[in-house]
């Protein structure tokens, strides 16, 4: 509501007045403004920063200075520039000299303008993924513009049915906003309730597509993110032929696709890439590493503070002997040590590679040595700690890494509460969490619950490809056969 | 903003309220080993050892506390022992509780009692009964590596697992107790001067210790009341001794008559080898095998038999052969089981065979 | 006057909020799994010793029958416990009733959480505050209810497929254990075995929450068979645990042992733990709160639908009860008594089926009759 009234006041005080967004742009030192004089007297106005001034020079002067010209139609038949528009529109002039058209008009009275692209793209080249790289695969990444990402994406797919639809968001920022999905496939619904969103989205600026995600997800106030973003070109073509919605975000070198679930979190792109059993043993360490991450420390506090017995007699030696002496108890140690190793994360990732590296090590092995010699840790809890570190690393989309960071620490005061039961408690308020959370209107506890037997081929074990006959169930896909699995699956005979 | 700091509030009071009363485990004194002994009609005398952890260099060494005290129940005892010692003691660990002989003789049901109400207890622990006192027992030092309770556990679990030693822990122990036709036993441990040993099988008359088995005769035992796989036995045979390594001993029990006149028969079934025999010319083969089979049997059953009609003139029931004529012919009288336990017929029939003779003929 | 609507217009469900038929089955079968299972046996086994096996079978029939019978009342009026009574004894007599059932199931929940607690003050914490953890559990139980049935039907599934797996750890007792206790010669009379058997049909509680839930069925018709399964699991379960214990108890012994099944797990040895009953009791809360969430849940709807209050209100309220409710009850005789009384009443409830079956019956023969 609050959204529409004012883009409805900002579009009216530029209506039909082309110069009053001019003289705004006047006041930059980058827009070129100026009367062509010769054969043809016209008004040329750009912005030199994004606009190619080549094309200007290579093809619309010599046009002009070459013939004598009465009208912009005229102009336009002659110009050798594809999409070549006449607009009166401000809003669309505006429009497309801020994406860096190059604006042709007979006089500066006229509301008549010829639009001429000349955008010039300077940004990054394709590259290689980084935060979701794989060993084999494919090796391109998405960039921060927008037409190399969905050309990324529909040279993957030679489908007429690849439907792009493209979104303003951004009061300030008009970021353009690129729905993906394939027709046919991807239901309908999905992709409505994606599209009304973001036309809801009532903010300034959107600049990367984790806005995206934060503002158009079902539950703002979770800590479970319920977009799954990526930064590789294939899986985001995977998602789509799954039916799936997919948001690209210019100037993000990320894509969004949902509805997802949570184990989709879990799956890395290698999954598909390896034999189906390598692909489920490596899913299923993700999983157990995941689960380690979050629970060792808070089990730690748990056992140690108030379950003793549980410590099988050999290992109690061990426990003991590593925790006497220790100044604190196991709760205050293990938030100490979990904050340092926070503490080293986040000063990682704001220092340059090869510095975070080297912060990595001495912070790792320089501090924890000396934390357990100078007896304030115990040196069973730092290999724990360094441990569930390092499996909070395996999971394979960063989004959820941050997640399982946050998550430990209710486990770790519910430990110190009561015990197991405490972590018991953390669990079940996390599960009925979970079991409420839907992604676009669509469970994200699937399959668990509701439970899909269907989709548990690809949930926590890969099935192999022929196993794989029917699109996943979470997405509602209108047509949800992949294949027909009965003439894959016959059974021959030996020597047939 | 003013419910995330209502948040921080509540998970500050969390920890604060978890650290209240909370020991961690270095912060308790883990009694691994307890004995009670006798000390006059209504008093124990309790004694427990504690193992000292250090770090660093004293990590392999072993140091224990030992600490007693006398009362009038078990948990005055552990009040009176608690009375001496900086840190609060904490008997979920408990790996072995030894019982004085005087003590066990005069009866053990208020110690069971609170054995099996305890829920901090394991039911995989060991009871022992200390041919002696049990003080003497955890009061001596014998390894340098072990401390006591590890090495008197792993001595009676180790003959247990690899020898003759019948098995036995705290559960076993309660099951007999309470069941109705049947009566329990446990290991009866002796220290010598600075060794200890398992001197042989202590056996109960409801809660009252009344008998033992020499260690010599727990093969026998153990192959009456369970299938094992390892255990050995010498017998004498035509002036030799051999010995038969036992690598897989089944019992079956079968009932037969009727509920007051029951017969009962034992089936022994074993299966082993003979690794060492005194005169070395002797051949292993053929027909000397099978003779040593049939003395093998002969002597099994004469002893085991022997061992069965102790029993009955004691009136006591290790066997668990009330409860086993509960369950199969039903409405048992635990009186009238008393009565003519000692008089029922128990057949023995002893089937060995010996597989191999080792690698060398 | 007898011409009643026979779908009341309030007990429609939404669409989006219904859950498929093959959920009957968790739902059922995690009512029926509470704390009872967890020290049963010795309540049976003082009735039937050994014998009491044959009495959970026939108590397990029994419920079965029972089931099938709220099905059928429930087929034809198409509606909930609420619409049944309004069909069958009239708008104020039926509300009390419907009124009184809640009552029941409110009850049922006090009684699963008190006795859980009580399980963790004897087995874990002697010194649990207990205004503290009530307090923290119940505004847990409180979120998880607010999510409304289908959170809460999630919660039943996750329940059981997490604790079906601790069915395994069974293997220990039967392995310690002595199997001629097993052996089957039946010494009990027909009458010691119902005896053991009505005892035994109080850990089968639960089905009747069927009566609140059976609107947010999808095609009830096709639940019916996954209700039963689920019935079929419960007494399974129920079975093994029972059959383990008496393996690994002496029969004397299992009357002093109040709860057998966490005795059990006190065997249970892995080389990196020991002792399971502690995580066999937090991994229990799984079973516990859908439990209870389900109970306070259908507890709460009740009056939604006589009095067209807001649920929300009902729950807050039944909370705040069962707050004051655990809070006072103190004592494990108080605790007994109320156990008592709670499967006295759950009795009846069951007992009173049948004749609501049979009311319902000739209401409908003398409709036809009449038309």
């Amino acid at each position: 509501m609050v959204r529409e009234r004012r883009s409805r006041n900002q579009s009216n005080s530029n209506q039909g007045n082309v110069h009053s967004f001019y003289k705004a742009l006047k006041e930059s030192n980058d827009f070129e403004i100026y009367t062509l004089t010769g054969k043809t007297s016209c008004v040329i106005s750009y912005l030199s920063t994004i606009s190619e001034i080549k094309t200007l020079n290579e093809s619309i002067l010599p046009t002009l200075k070459g013939k004598e010209f009465q009208s912009l139609e005229e102009i336009k038949a002659n110009i050798p520039v594809e999409n070549i528009r006449i607009s009166e529109k401000a809003e669309d002039i505006k429009d497309r000299v801020l994406n860096g058209h190059i604006a042709i008009q007979m006089s500066q009275k006229d509301k008549q303008a010829l639009l001429i692209p000349a955008f010039s793209t300077k940004g990054r080249k394709v590259g290689i993924p980084e935060v979701e790289f794989s060993v084999v695969g494919p090796k391109e990444a998405f960039v921060e513009s927008l037409e190399v990402n969905v050309n990324l994406i529909r040279k993957r797919l030679h489908t007429p049915n690849l439907i792009m639809k493209e979104v303003k968001v951004g009061t300030v920022t008009s970021t353009r906003v690129a729905v993906l999905y394939i027709d046919g496939i991807a239901n309908p619904k999905n992709v409505q309730t994606v599209i009304q969103r973001l036309k809801d989205i009532d903010y300034d600026q959107i600049i990367d597509s984790s806005f995206v995600t934060q503002m158009i997800a079902d539950n703002s106030n979770s800590p479970f993110p319920q977009l799954l973003d990526t930064e590789r070109p294939d899986r985001v073509t995977e998602a789509l032929v799954e039916g799936k919605v997919s948001v690209l975000v210019d100037g993000s070198p990320h894509a969004l696709t949902c509805p997802t679930t949570i184990v989709e979190f879990f799956a890395a792109s290698d999954d598909y890439f390896l034999p189906w059993h390598l692909a489920t043993v490596f899913r299923l360490i993700r999983l157990f590493a995941v689960i380690f991450s979050v629970l060792s420390t808070p089990l730690y506090v748990a056992i140690l503070t108030h379950h003793h017995e549980m410590i099988p007699e050999e290992l109690l030696a061990t426990i003991i002997s590593s925790r006497a002496d220790i100044p604190f108890p196991p709760i205050l140690e293990v938030i100490i040590l979990e904050l340092a190793i926070e503490l080293l994360r986040e000063a990682g990732a704001r220092l340059p590679a090869k510095i975070g590296q080297t912060i990595g090590i001495v912070g790792g092995i320089v501090i924890g040595t000396a934390a357990v010699d100078a007896g304030l840790t115990s040196n069973v809890l730092l290999i724990i700690v360094a441990l569930s570190a390092l499996a909070s690393f395996t999971t394979p989309v960063y989004q959820i890494g941050n997640t399982i960071r946050l998550i430990r620490f209710p486990f770790i005061i519910g430990a110190q509460m009561w015990g197991l039961v405490g972590v018991s408690m953390v669990m079940v308020f996390y599960i009925g969490h979970l079991i409420k959370l839907t992604s676009i209107g669509n469970p994200f506890f699937a399959p668990l619950y509701p439970l899909r037997f269907t989709d548990l081929k690809d949930a926590f074990i890969r099935l192999p490809f022929d196993k794989q006959s029917k699109r996943p169930v979470q997405t509602r896909p209108v047509e949800s056969t992949r294949f027909d699995p009965r003439e894959t699956n016959k059974k021959r005979d030996i020597d047939e | 903003m003013n419910r995330l700091y209502l948040l921080f509030i509540v998970s500050f009071m969390l920890i604060l309220s978890g650290c209240a009363y909370s020991y961690s485990v270095e912060d308790r004194n883990i009694i691994q080993i307890a004995g009670y002994d006798y000390v006059d009609e209504d008093r124990i005398k309790a004694t427990v050892s504690i193992p000292q952890f250090g770090r660093g260099e004293k990590k392999g060494t072993s140091t224990e506390l030992t600490k007693s005290a006398v009362g009038k129940s078990v948990k005055e005892v552990h009040e009176g022992i608690q009375r001496k010692l900086s840190k609060p003691i904490s008997i979920g660990k408990l790996e072995l509780s030894i019982y004085g002989e005087e003590l066990a003789r005069n009866g053990l049901e208020e110690i069971i009692d609170v054995l099996s109400r305890e829920p901090e207890i394991g039911r995989n622990i060991l009871l022992a009964i200390a041919d002696g006192k049990a003080s003497d027992i955890i009061e001596t030092q014998y390894s340098k590596r072990e401390d006591t309770a590890k090495f008197v556990t792993g001595m009676i679990k180790q003959n247990t697992m690899h020898s003759n030693f019948p098995d036995t822990n705290l559960h076993k122990f309660l099951f007999a107790f309470y069941a109705q036709g049947m009566d329990a036993y446990l290991p009866l441990v002796k220290s010598e001067g600075d060794d200890v040993k398992l001197e042989g099988i202590a056996f109960f008359k409801a809660g009252k210790f009344v008998h033992t088995v020499p260690f010599d005769k727990s093969f026998i035992f153990k192959s009456l009341v369970q299938n094992f796989k390892k255990g050995t036995k010498g017998i004498d045979f035509k002036g030799e001794h051999v010995v038969l390594e036992n690598i897989g001993s089944q019992v079956t029990y079968r009932v037969e008559g009727t509920r007051t006149n029951p017969v009962f028969k034992i089936n022994i079934k074993m299966n082993g080898f003979v690794n060492e025999v005194e005169n070395i010319h002797l051949k292993l083969k053929g027909k000397v095998v099978q003779d040593i089979e049939k003395e093998f049997e002969k002597h099994l059953k004469r002893e085991s038999e022997a061992m069965i009609s102790k029993f009955q003139e004691i009136g006591i029931d290790p066997l668990g052969l009330g409860n086993e004529l509960k369950n199969r012919r039903g409405k048992f009288s635990k009186r009238e089981w008393k009565e003519m336990y000692p008089r029922i017929p128990i057949k023995i029939k002893v089937d060995a065979e010996i597989i191999e003779s080792g690698i060398s003929a | 006057m007898n011409k009643i609507t026979r779908s009341q217009p309030d007990a429609n469900v939404p669409e989006n909020l219904l859950v498929t038929p093959l959920f009957a089955l968790f739902l059922i079968n995690a009512m029926q799994v509470g704390v009872g299972i967890l020290g049963f046996e010795s309540y049976i086994a003082k009735d039937a010793g050994y014998d009491s096996w044959l009495s959970i079978l026939i108590a397990g029939a029994g419920i079965h029958l029972l089931l099938w019978m709220i099905y059928q009342i429930l087929h034809d009026t198409n509606g909930d416990i609420v619409s049944v009574h309004r069909e069958v004894f009239g708008k104020y007599l039926g509300g009390f009733l419907s009124f009184i059932f809640s009552i029941y199931l409110f009850l049922l929940s006090l009684v699963v959480f008190r006795t859980f607690i009580e399980v963790i003050q004897v087995w874990i914490f002697p010194r649990l505050q207990l205004w503290f953890f009530t307090a923290v559990t119940l505004l847990l139980i409180f979120y998880l209810v607010h999510g409304g049935f289908r959170l809460i039907t999630g919660l039943c599934v996750i329940s059981v497929l997490l604790t079906l797996p601790l069915l395994l750890l069974k293997f220990f007792p039967i392995q310690a254990g002595v199997v001629t206790n097993l052996y089957p010669h039946i010494d009990h009379s027909i009458l010691e075995l119902l005896k053991a058997a009505k005892t035994s049909v109080l850990g089968f509680l639960g089905i009747e929450l069927l009566f609140v839930f059976y609107p947010f069925i999808k095609n009830p018709n096709n639940s019916k068979k996954w209700a039963h399964y689920g019935v079929f699991l419960t007494i399974c379960i129920y079975m093994v645990s029972a059959l383990a214990s008496f393996i690994y108890f002496s029969e004397k012994q299992l009357e002093q042992v109040t709860w057998a099944t966490i005795s059990l797990w006190k065997i249970v040895e892995f080389p990196f733990i020991e002792r399971f009953e502690y995580i066999g009791v937090a991994i229990w809360l799984y079973v516990v709160i859908p439990n209870i969430c389900l109970a306070l849940w259908a507890a709460s709807r009740i009056p939604k639908r006589i009095f067209k209050v807001k649920q929300i209100y009902a729950v807050a309220c039944y909370c705040v009860l069962l707050y004051i409710g655990s809070i006072l009850l103190n004592e494990r005789r108080e605790l007994e008594f109320l156990n008592t009384f709670a499967n006295w009443i759950g009795f009846y409830i069951l007992m009173y089926i049948p004749v609501l079956f049979l009311l319902k019956k000739l209401r409908g023969i003398r409709r036809k009759a009449d038309e």
